[in-house]
């Protein structure tokens, strides 16, 4: 704890790299439209997120967070800005290392899991590994192993249109996990679901990070989801707006203290409209 | 305003299918340019009847292949067009919930296609009309034929048909489009690209039978084919090959997928590769439910390729010989007693009783004969000597004897007694044992080579010799020389001797000598005291230099023979009768006349039907096909996209993805054109058999031509498919 403690709240675009750091992100600008009308959709972020941590990024709608997202999971490139992953700069990194980035080092959970449907379950676990070229020989064992501790093993032979949407969520899960990737990246996984659904879902994902040691960065608009978090970063208008971290909180104390800031964040915004 | 919304609705589909307005352009084009040949005849100096002749019926043909071509075309746009309306179901959605009824939208859509289908038949047209214009190059070569002054060519009756057959597809089109749009629920409509893709599981070893079954099926149906031969098609053994040709390949298609991902997915050390899961379930659950159209493409395929492959062939049949088939200017045939069509046979067996008979059923034409000594050229000057001096400068007469009780059939047996192992090819020449052997002299057989100016042949005592050039019969006349053969003839023993002499004794079709034995003078005489009277004569005539052309020298022949037996003369009349109205044809002296230059002119003609048919046929279907195929592949692939932007994010990169693009639609495309290769291989196969190797045709060169216009224009088309989807994919990926 002392040591998470010993960060400081907000780094600057030219902070230096801490070496406990996963990701580090550095003055990121991402400007969308044309000379006449720009839009700042990231206006020079920058944070920290260590190794091992399971992190929330907050803010209302328009805020930034699917851009922040989509930057560091190189599926859109930033317009200025430094994204570090492990001491690299992936923002230098080729198309070709882009790819190879992606399928290494990152695992992937999105609001509508995106299963492919003509797959089974086992089949979309196994995607992960196949891409990377694992011996097939490895791969059955592999996926039993996580399906087992992910809870999804008796749905392995079933299509998606075949599971709940809580299955389908998990199933994604465990394909992110499966790679043994740096970092998992979540795009709203429990905005699909219903709240019994989504209360085994975050369960996981925490059992994931304290368990199964895996450091997550989840984007979220539910203070729910991310009670569940060790830190939740908010954000608005493209810059850090706050931090939370929650100690040695219960999930309802950090939940109540994360309510304030949303409720605070929202009123501002019914305040500025 | 729905107009303005039909116009952009179409700027915006023409991007993404112009591979379907291609083909629609390219149907339009190719329709009216083989509907307007007949119109081409004005571009060339057709000197006879006959060529006109030809070019008429070949019009008629292609007019009625027209209407098989119609229902293909139909089909096609009717498929496609429902793929594409499927495609915006969620458009029109839209447009319901935002307060347009159904018949607005019934109407914008039947606006779009009356645009698409006036457009597409207007500038089709245009391009038909430049196409006719190079077609018509392409007859000249065919034909023969100089053209003698080129001028634009537009057929107002290639126009109007070809309108009317389009305008019926695009009305039926239009139908179609709008009580399916009238049927749709809104609910569905907006949801529509949600749909879960259900994959049918079918039961694995349930399809294996069924795969092994149609196997057997397919191969039941080879075994009929080749039992039929392709030469009578409406024999029922043809009907159940083609029934099995047809179930075989739907239950091939239906039960392929069902076990071949089972066992490629129990296969993991295969399976677990890549993105070979996704690819390979990619493919199977659209196999599952294309197969009925893989099925139709296959079928299709197949009878583009065999028509067109037995097309060239059937050129080669009919074309290649065509000069060294007719040596002489004319031939005349007389057909004595027996008609060369055979309408009415001799009542008795016995040839030696056949002058009794023709005394009785024709005693005008045996007087007549009897008079001239049998001499043909001798009673035709009689009937206009000064043209026929002007016409004919030299001829030779043959006259055919049977032998009695001598028939080619005990000439067999003896070849199968001394050399047993000879293959001898019996079954393609049908009954040829039960034919009377039959017989020419010595004489009439040097003074016919003298026209061609072949050289004089000399017999030794006791022996015969034997012509043969029909290629069905070459490897019989080969054994009769080998086993030395030797038969009785008026009470003299003859032995054959080589060598085999190919002389052409006619103008025909093509190579027509069929093992006539050439006898001395002194053995024909024997025989002609036996059997009284030849069983037909014929005589070749070679045209004077007279600076007249063949075809003014045909005229000059026909008037000559109408001289001696004009239109109006009655008595017995036999034979082709009705083939030439200038005069009749009788028994004696001309049953019937062909000319070197008739010949050649009808094969020329022969030559455009079969090209132009085969051409015709073989790439509208081919078109068709392909075009179905690429449309089918890249609306697919576009309703995949975004299980390919899933695949990216988890780190595929794009070389992977685009090769398991083309994975999928080489496996589309190759699929059914296996199948279908299958099926034509087999089917060329018996044709070669039954038909090509007997008029010696090779089947390579029109197999290869075949496969060449398979590669270019269903390559092509593969090509395009996969560039399309590549492109429709990379910018799916980019767009988030």
């Amino acid at each position: 704890m002392t040591e998470i403690y010993s960060t400081p709240a907000v780094p600057g675009a030219h902070t230096p790299l801490y070496a406990g750091s996963l990701l580090s992100v550095r003055g990121l600008e991402k400007v969308y439209g044309s000379k006449e009308s720009l839009t700042h959709a990231l206006a020079g972020i920058s944070f920290d997120v260590e190794q091992g941590e399971f992190v929330a990024i907050m803010g209302p709608s328009g805020s930034g967070k699917t851009t922040l997202l989509n930057c560091i999971s190189t599926i859109d490139t930033a317009s200025s800005g430094h994204i570090y992953v492990a001491g690299r700069d992936i923002t230098t990194l080729s198309k070709r290392a882009l790819t190879k980035f992606r399928r290494d080092d990152l695992g992937f959970i999105f609001q509508d899991s995106n299963l492919l449907d003509t797959l089974t379950g086992f089949e979309n676990i196994s995607l992960a590994l196949t891409i990377k070229g694992t011996p097939a020989t490895q791969i059955p064992p592999r996926v039993n192993a996580i399906a087992s501790q992910l809870g999804v093993s008796d749905v392995l032979s079933k299509y998606p249109y075949q599971m709940s949407g809580g299955q389908k969520q998990r199933i994604a899960a465990a394909r992110a996990m499966i790679s043994d990737p740096q970092l998992v990246l979540a795009d709203e996984p429990t905005g699909a679901l219903d709240s019994r659904s989504a209360t085994i879902m975050l369960e996981m994902l925490e059992m994931m990070n304290t368990q199964m040691g895996a450091t997550i960065m989840m984007v979220t608009h539910d203070a729910f989801a991310a009670s569940y978090t060790s830190r939740v970063i908010f954000i608005k208008d493209g810059t850090l707006f706050n931090e939370l971290r929650r100690g040695d909180d219960s999930h309802d104390a950090f939940f109540n203290r994360i309510m304030e800031v949303v409720a605070f964040l929202g009123g501002e915004a019914g305040h500025v409209s | 305003m729905y107009l303005k919304l039909a116009l952009r609705n179409i700027r915006r589909c023409i991007k993404d299918y112009a591979i379907y307005f291609v083909t629609l352009l390219f149907g339009v084009a190719v329709f009216y340019a083989f509907n307007s040949i007949g119109g081409q005849q004005v571009l060339f100096d057709l000197q006879s009847n006959a060529s006109s002749r030809m070019f008429d019926s070949t019009q008629k043909f292609l007019n009625m292949f027209s209407g098989v071509i119609v229902v293909v075309l139909a089909f096609l746009i009717l498929y496609a067009n429902q793929f594409l309306i499927r495609r915006r179901k969620k458009e029109f959605g839209t447009y319901l919930i935002l307060g347009m009824n159904s018949l607005h939208v019934s109407r914008m859509v039947l606006y779009e296609t009356m645009i698409v289908g006036c457009v597409s038949l207007f500038i089709g047209l245009g391009v038909g009309v430049l196409l006719s214009q190079a077609l018509s190059f392409f007859t000249a070569l065919l034909f023969q034929v100089t053209m003698t002054q080129y001028q634009f060519i537009f057929s107002l009756d290639g126009c109007i048909t070809t309108l009317t057959c389009f305008a019926i597809i695009y009305i039926l089109v239009a139908l179609l489009n709008t009580t399916a749009i009238n049927r749709y629920k809104l609910i569905d409509l907006l949801h529509a690209d949600e749909k879960n893709e259900r994959t049918s599981i079918r039961n694995p070893i349930a399809c294996f039978i069924v795969f092994l079954i149609s196997l057997g099926i397919l191969a039941c149906g080879y075994v009929l084919l080749n039992e039929n031969g392709l030469v009578m098609l409406d024999d029922p053994k043809f009907f159940g090959a083609t029934i099995c040709m047809l179930v075989g390949s739907l239950l091939f298609f239906w039960s392929l997928s069902g076990f071949v991902i089972t066992v490629l997915t129990r296969a993991k050390r295969i399976y677990l590769k890549g993105i070979r899961p996704f690819t390979l379930r990619q493919i199977a659950s659209r196999v599952n439910s294309a197969f009925a159209s893989l099925w139709v493409v296959c079928v299709l395929l197949f009878f583009s390729i065999t028509v067109f492959s037995a097309g060239m062939g059937m050129i080669d049949i009919f074309v290649t010989n065509t000069i060294e088939a007719n040596p002489y200017s004319a031939t005349l045939d007389a057909a004595v007693w027996y008609g060369p069509d055979g309408t009415i046979a001799s009542s008795s067996d016995d040839i030696t009783q056949r002058r009794q008979e023709m005394e009785e059923g024709a005693p005008e034409r045996l007087a007549q004969a009897d008079s001239y000594e049998w001499d043909m050229a001798a009673c035709l000057r009689d009937g206009n000597p000064e043209l026929w001096d002007q016409t004919v400068a030299t001829s030779a007469q043959i006259d055919f004897y049977d032998i009695p009780n001598l028939t080619y059939g005990m000439l067999i047996d003896q070849v199968q007694q001394k050399l047993p192992n000879q293959e001898l090819n019996l079954d393609s020449l049908g009954s040829v044992r039960d034919f009377r052997v039959s017989v020419i002299s010595l004489d009439q057989f040097n003074a016919t080579r003298a026209l061609q100016n072949q050289d004089e042949i000399q017999l030794n005592p006791g022996s015969c010799a034997l012509i043969n050039n029909l290629e069905l019969s070459e490897q019989l006349a080969q054994s009769l020389l080998q086993g030395e053969v030797s038969f009785e003839v008026a009470g003299k023993t003859v032995t054959l001797e080589g060598p085999l002499y190919t002389t052409q004794l006619e103008d025909n079709m093509m190579k027509a000598s069929t093992l006539v034995f050439v006898l001395d003078n002194e053995t024909i005489n024997a025989l002609k005291a036996e059997v009284l009277i030849p069983d037909t004569q014929r005589l070749n005539i070679m045209y004077a230099n007279n600076g007249l052309s063949d075809e003014e020298n045909d005229q000059m022949l026909a008037d000559i023979i109408a001289s001696v037996q004009p239109i109006d003369l009655g008595g017995f009349e036999k034979g082709a009768a009705g083939a030439n109205e200038q005069w009749a044809s009788l028994l004696w002296p001309v049953t019937r006349l062909l000319t070197s230059n008739e010949m050649i002119v009808q094969a020329n003609g022969m030559r455009l039907m079969i090209t132009y048919l085969a051409l015709y046929i073989g790439l509208i279907f081919l078109v068709s096909t392909a075009a179905i195929l690429a449309i089918q592949q890249l609306s697919q692939i576009s309703d995949a996209s975004k299980r390919y932007q899933t695949l990216y994010k988890l780190g595929c990169d794009s070389r992977t993805i685009n090769h398991s693009i083309l994975v999928q639609i080489l496996i589309y495309f190759l699929l059914p054109l296996g199948l279908a290769l299958c099926h034509s291989a087999c089917a060329i196969y018996v044709l070669t058999n039954s038909m090509f190797s007997a008029f010696g045709v090779s089947p390579i060169a029109p197999i290869l031509m075949t496969l060449g216009l398979v590669l270019v224009v269903y390559g092509g088309y593969l090509l395009i498919t996969y560039l399309t989807a590549r492109s429709i994919v990379k910018s799916n990926l980019n767009a988030k």
